[in-house]
């Protein structure tokens, strides 16, 4: 039956768009009031130093050679970690979209970790893997008898790109190998019968097909990359600093807010477009040509050549997936030094210390609140977010999920996915320089957090809502009426655990994103409530094998936490087809 | 004693006419197929027997009693859709089990029902299975199930073999087929396939354009079309603009090539329907026809060639086995003159 498609069953269009701004009514008044409104403040501070001529502060300021080579660094090394991440990431594509094995399913799930993971989690990770006091240096030294680190990784530009490929992988393996998956094999083999070689073949008629998926990862990684904050700031050092970071300087140690907002204002225009034209190309992958099933799709791995290119992947994902968290893990239970303190000496060994600690206020402070207390704040806002973000998310996935062609929602769908191309910093900077008077004074209040995470995980949610809502079809509906069921039946074993579940994966990433959260909130955190990334950050920065281990023993709370949660969407998916 | 009654059904989408006066009666145990093109109005009309759709005018009665305004799930009927409409969040047990959960059955009695249904769709071992890792064939399956478990008492299929493949269609027909029987279940198949229709039904009913086309067992749709439109969508496809005239006492159709004698009791214009099966090679018999072989398609069961007859060219299907000249070359076509001819006045 196509009656869906016939004109006399829907509401007349005009009564179906009064329902649909209803739904639109409260996520545009949050994105008017938490988004728009501070972007625009920062636009109007960065406009209004110069009464005269009220273009010229800004384009003197974005046009200092500092600033262009500032932009070039941020450009350049945004686009240096996207090509070494799809070169990492396509075979990996390849061979999860193309076979069937043992265990597939477990490493798909695990490649899905580091995209949640906060990204001071994966700094503090490689540090503890290769930085100076990492295991390899450690372990190097031991070996050869060194006295000083033989590998310089912290404070590299390498360590930036390598944080970079660890953390954008799964965005190549996802969005690339899942359309791959479905992308039919005939065709590759059809250009083979014509003559082409396999090589041939690929470049061809496979690459082009894929060339959409490619160019939506390959932009969504470089946008990441290109406001990267948190890996920046902890890897790279004083010597580095990205655009992100020169405003977080800018507005926090410098207090020069007008620059801080002309480099947001320059950085936004930058994500922006990328963030449009990566929302016109995932547009484009929705619709793609016939696809099919990927138990049609996929085969086993039965020639060596095929055994071999599945060991190296396998391998090199593990490798760069576990190395990194493991050394993370296990630096955090080991105590390197012999340290002194009220309980007198403690040898070096496995220790549960620096777990230990983190409930202890050791600096007697009132502003400063022992990290265990972090926790339970991080816990706290996440809670908030994931309450703020689904009664937001939901009225919009649902306009967007069952009226997918109205001219209105065409319209707004590419809005709701630009707070992903607004750095989490300019974000911050915005609340700072917007709420802090009436009409609209937030400045005092602990909701500052919660909003800002809510326009981080916004995307997310919207994006993980609106395919499980479309899986509701009215043709489901009418099958249960066909077995009997009445419309309360219909709608408790049908609408409610099919909504249950996008929602548990909605909520999961808004809970995620929020813990890990670092770049808005080390703007707009208090000081007396610190969450648990910003209390890494501030022990990373105090001297001491307590503070670091202390830093790590955080790191791996919160690397079990989001890792326990990304694996939980794994779980909870329906369809295969995710839009992350 | 006719179970389901189908009573003078009309629905129009806008200004979209889908249904113009439907009626036709379904007996106990009975399995009528519902023949057309897509766009017909066949699974429009499966919707109001269903009671998803309300029609504009007209009644469907069930052992002489109206539905009007008895929603679906009270009608007691079940209905396998074309894209199955599987519930993607259950396994395959709760999705069989659906119907009978909604009956209020106890979980003893659903579990040996359950396991008696998937071994008569060949699914047995099946039941933790998710869903959406299912191949089409077994979705199908599961679909079928599905439909069946809860005994309903009509059972509706919409293109239930349409998304599959050719080979899986063939064996899944065969399979309805004996469990249609084997349940005496009445039922009602849509389907634009004809093989699908002859294969399954005791009666066909042909649809176009909200109509009624004609009604009758498969042999007699095949054998005796009554309009033009059921000879053509079967594929009868001699179909030649006559003019009736009578000739030496007997009644003659004229067309463009030849005139040949027809049982009609009209003059005028008509259209003259030369079935393909109905002709042999030679030049024995009372009606022959002389053209030239313009192409020539070997079937298996049968050889399909293309005669031009004075610049028309004409389908026929003869036996394998006949010999037949080389292409462009003339040759002589004997038809049976009972069976080969049909003559349907224009309208």
């Amino acid at each position: 039956m196509n009656n869906g498609s016939k004109p006399g069953l829907k509401p007349s269009s005009a009564k179906r768009a009064g329902l649909v701004w209803l739904l639109w009514l409260a996520p545009l008044a949050f994105l008017g009031l938490f988004f728009f409104y501070p972007l625009g403040s920062i636009l109007q501070l960065s406009f209004a130093r110069d009464e005269g001529n009220w273009a010229a502060a800004f384009i003197q300021t974005i046009t200092s050679p500092y600033v262009l080579r500032l932009l070039g660094f941020t450009v350049g090394q945004a686009a240096l970690s996207t090509l070494l991440t799809l070169a990492f990431g396509l075979p990996g594509a390849y061979l999860l979209a193309r076979y069937q094995f043992r265990g597939k399913a477990l490493l798909q799930a695990l490649s899905g970790i580091p995209f949640v993971m906060p990204t001071l989690v994966v700094a503090a990770a490689f540090n503890a893997l290769l930085g100076t006091n990492g295991w390899v240096n450690l372990g190097l030294m031991a070996l050869f008898d060194l006295a000083q680190p033989p590998i310089q990784f912290t404070n590299t530009l390498a360590a930036i790109l390598v944080a970079h490929v660890f953390y954008n992988t799964s965005i190549v393996l996802r969005t690339v190998g899942d359309f791959w998956s479905h992308l039919d094999p005939r065709l590759g083999q059809a250009a083979q019968v014509l003559g082409a070689t396999p090589w041939q073949a690929l470049r061809r008629v496979t690459l082009p097909l894929l060339s959409p998926a490619i160019a939506a990862a390959a932009l969504l990684v470089f946008i990441f990359d290109f406001t990267s904050f948190g890996v920046i700031l902890v890897l790279g050092g004083p010597r580095f600093a990205t655009l992100e970071v020169e405003i977080y300087y800018q507005a926090i140690n410098l207090f020069n807010l007008p620059t801080a907002a002309s480099l947001s204002l320059l950085q936004l225009g930058c994500t922006l477009a990328l963030t449009i034209i990566y929302t016109r190309l995932s547009g484009r992958l929705a619709r793609p040509l016939g696809l099919r099933p990927r138990t049609y799709t996929q085969k086993r791995l039965l020639t060596w050549r095929s055994r071999l290119l599945a060991g190296v992947v396998v391998a090199a994902m593990l490798g760069l997936l576990t190395a990194p968290l493991g050394a993370l893990a296990l630096r955090s239970v080991t105590r390197l030094e012999p340290e002194r303190n009220q309980q007198g000496t403690q040898a070096p060994g496995l220790t549960l210390d620096f777990y230990r600690q983190l409930s202890i206020n050791r600096r007697q402070s009132l502003f400063y609140a022992p990290p265990a207390t972090a926790i339970g704040i991080s816990l706290g806002y996440a809670g908030a977010t994931v309450l703020l973000a689904l009664s937001l998310g939901l009225p919009a996935a649902w306009a967007l999920a069952r009226h997918p062609h109205l001219l209105l929602n065409r319209l707004l769908d590419p809005l709701l996915m630009l707070p992903l191309g607004t750095s989490a910093v300019t974000l911050g900077l915005g609340f700072i320089v917007a709420l802090d008077e009436p009409p609209l004074d937030l400045r005092a209040s602990w909701l500052l957090i919660p909003l800002a995470h809510t326009l981080v995980a916004f995307p997310f949610v919207i994006r993980s809502l609106v395919p499980a809502l479309r899986a509701i079809r009215p043709r489901l509906h009418q099958a249960a009426a066909m077995l009997g069921a009445p419309p309360l039946a219909v709608l408790r074993y049908i609408d409610i655990p099919l909504v249950g579940r996008a929602l548990l994966v909605a909520a999961t990433y808004a809970f995620t994103i929020s813990l890990g959260e670092f770049g808005a909130t080390a703007l707009i955190a208090r000081p007396e409530f610190p969450t648990v990334p910003v209390a890494i950050y501030r022990f990373l920065g105090q001297p001491g094998g307590l503070n670091y281990g202390q830093a790590l023993a955080l790191s791996t709370i919160l690397m079990l936490i989001t890792s326990t949660g990304i694996l939980a969407i794994e779980r909870l998916r329906i369809a295969d087809v995710g839009e992350f | 004693m006719t179970h389901l009654s189908i009573q003078n059904i009309h629905k129009s989408f806008g200004r979209a006419h889908a249904l113009r006066g439907i009626s036709f009666d379904v007996a106990p145990g009975e399995i009528v197929a519902l023949l057309g093109p897509s766009g017909c109005g066949k699974s429009t009309l499966l919707s109001i027997i269903a009671g998803l759709e309300a029609p504009d005018q007209g009644q469907v009665f069930w052992e002489g009693a109206s539905l009007a305004g008895i929603p679906p799930h009270r009608r007691g009927f079940g209905l396998m859709f074309q894209d199955f409409a599987l519930f993607p969040h259950m396994d395959v047990y709760a999705n069989v089990a659906f119907g009978l959960r909604m009956a209020r059955l106890a979980n003893d009695a659903i579990r040996p029902r359950l396991a008696e249904m998937l071994d008569l769709v060949g699914l047995a071992g099946f039941e933790g299975r998710d869903i959406n890792t299912l191949s089409g064939g077994e979705q199908q399956r599961v679909a079928l199930a599905r439909a069946l478990a809860p005994q309903p008492r009509l059972l509706m299929f919409d293109e239930p073999l349409g998304s599959l493949d050719r080979s899986l269609r063939e064996r899944l027909i065969g399979d309805l087929h004996d469990i249609l029987r084997r349940l005496h279940l009445t039922s009602i198949y849509v389907t634009h396939d004809q093989q699908e229709a002859f294969a399954l039904a005791d009666r066909v009913v042909v649809m176009n354009a909200g109509q009624v086309e004609q009604i009758g067992p498969p042999q007699e749709i095949y054998c005796a079309p009554r309009t033009p439109f059921v000879a053509q969508f079967l594929e009868l496809a001699n179909l030649l603009p006559a003019d009736i005239r009578e000739q030496d006492g007997g009644r003659v159709a004229h067309t463009a090539i030849g005139s040949f004698p027809i049982d009609a009791h009209w003059l005028g214009p008509a259209q003259l329907l030369i079935r393909p099966d109905a002709a042999q090679p030679g030049a024995q018999g009372p009606l022959v026809l002389h053209g030239t072989l313009q192409d020539l398609s070997f079937r298996g069961s049968l050889q399909r060639i293309w005669l031009n007859v004075n610049g028309t060219a004409l389908t026929f299907d003869l036996p394998s086995t006949a010999a037949l000249p080389p292409i462009g070359q003339e040759m002589a076509l004997s038809l049976m003159p009972h069976q080969a001819l049909q003559i349907f006045q224009q309208s």
